[in-house]
């Protein structure tokens, strides 16, 4: 009897094994299959750089902007990282919504730096700008609504960044700047509520 | 009898589960390698040597790269080719050709793609450049990222190979101590020969830079930044106060 019980408990614990044994080989599969992904996207990347002048200024109505804007961003390219990435903006997030501006400053960094291709990094870039302005380093803040309007020019979260930049300029008294961008936010970004919201400010402005 | 019956269980079980050892390797798809598929990407998770299509690939551990036909498409690590037919190693910044037995070295990462030319005369083609360059034996060149002002991969100057470095790198590829000994021995000739290629064609960079300087009427060499702004500020000069020409 013992040692029908002791058959019975060897092959539980031989078939714990093996499906350990399986799932390792599927992790590891998994693995090189998102390190080819990656590898032919960097390929292409190389070949769009090919394709676009180093002295080329891109304007808004550029063709070429479209090719530009998808060097830096590649949406769920490595779910594992994709998910780690939202998982710590949303803990940068909640320091946000508590106030805590430093330490949701450095986390947002840390999305930005870590995971640049991910979904969030696009997110994490606009309350950066956000966090370093409200934390009065304005100039900082201005280098990010920068980078966001060179890498995503197409974006909603950039025209948002666009926005801080305007606050920023209102500050400095920089009237004709701050129309020239809620100009630019008008002709450029079609959501709706967006131009309702830039109409409001311009309108509160006296213009 | 039951008791031999179940010992002999266990005894399987055990062997099955302790035999299954990790394999040196992982390939995409499964058994492509045997069944000649193309492409075939490979995951090397130790040395490993992989002959292939008359090709003798050695690889460094977690070395990734697909094989094709006659071509690898190396993402990182090191590899190093031997082949008594034409091959060659692509990278995302470049690739590297070795027509007819020869041997191709190369090391791949996110930043660049280092190429060694240990035997024969190999010819290296950036991205974005349409002739290639040849690459003599003993010389090692570095392709990086895409230059967007040049229009192809940034590309250093070819410079004689660091052999302690190289021998170092080798040891990490090569299968067994006979061939590192063997092959040590040759390669330590080519890269003496070429060192001394190399100091040869500097000297002869120097004394032109020397003649330059020594010809009557001054240096003819000229900064390119600077001369012409200085030779239009000259004339403007001499025109001003009518000096002679």
């Amino acid at each position: 009897m013992s040692l029908w019980f002791a058959e019975k408990e060897f092959s539980r614990e031989d078939e714990f094994s093996h499906k350990v044994e399986k799932l390792s080989r599927e992790i590891v599969q998994h693995k090189m299959q998102a390190d080819l992904m990656r590898a032919h996207f960097e390929d292409f990347r190389q070949e769009v750089a090919l394709e676009i002048p180093g002295n080329k200024f891109l304007k808004p109505d550029d063709r070429l902007r479209d090719l530009a804007s998808i060097i830096p961003h590649s949406p769920n390219l490595v779910p594992m990282d994709d998910a780690i990435s939202r998982k710590n903006l949303k803990l940068a997030l909640a320091l946000h919504e508590e106030k805590k501006y430093e330490e949701a400053t450095q986390g947002f960094l840390k999305v930005v730096s870590e995971y640049p291709e991910s979904t969030s990094s696009l997110e994490a870039s606009y309350y950066l700008a956000q966090s370093f302005y409200l934390t009065g380093n304005k100039q900082e803040a201005l280098v990010w609504s920068e980078k966001m309007l060179k890498q995503f020019p197409d974006s909603l979260w950039t025209a948002k960044a666009l926005l801080i930049t305007a606050d920023i300029y209102k500050e400095q008294e920089r009237k004709n700047d701050v129309i020239e961008i809620y100009q630019m936010i008008i002709n450029t970004f079609d959501s709706a509520e967006l131009k309702e919201d830039v109409k409001r400010r311009m309108a509160d402005m006296g213009s | 009898m039951r008791s031999v019956l179940a010992a002999f269980i266990f005894v399987f079980i055990l062997v099955l589960v302790s035999g299954s050892a990790l394999a040196d390797y992982q390939e995409q798809p499964k058994h492509c390698l045997k069944q000649l598929k193309n492409p075939c990407a490979i995951w090397t998770f130790k040395k490993t040597h992989l002959p292939r299509a008359g090709m003798q690939i050695f690889a460094s551990a977690d070395a990734l790269f697909e094989i094709s036909e006659n071509s690898i498409y190396q993402i990182r690590g090191m590899l190093w080719v031997v082949s008594d037919k034409s091959v060659t190693v692509e990278s995302r910044f470049g690739s590297v050709k070795s027509e007819g037995n020869g041997e191709i070295w190369t090391q791949a990462d996110d930043q660049s793609f280092v190429v060694r030319s240990l035997a024969n005369t190999l010819i290296v083609l950036p991205r974005g450049d349409t002739q290639g360059t040849d690459l003599g034996p003993g010389f090692e060149t570095r392709l990086s990222y895409i230059n967007r002002n040049l229009r192809m991969a940034d590309t250093s100057w070819a410079t004689p190979i660091n052999l302690v470095v190289h021998l170092r790198e080798f040891n990490s590829v090569v299968p067994n101590a006979e061939v590192f000994k063997q092959k040590a021995g040759s390669y330590a000739g080519v890269v003496l020969v070429a060192a001394q290629q190399a100091a040869k064609d500097l000297k002869k960079i120097v004394d032109r830079h020397v003649a330059n300087a020594q010809t009557p009427g001054g240096p003819k060499y000229v900064d390119p930044a600077m001369g012409g702004r200085d030779s239009y500020l000259r004339k403007l000069f001499r025109q001003k106060n009518n000096f002679a020409e």
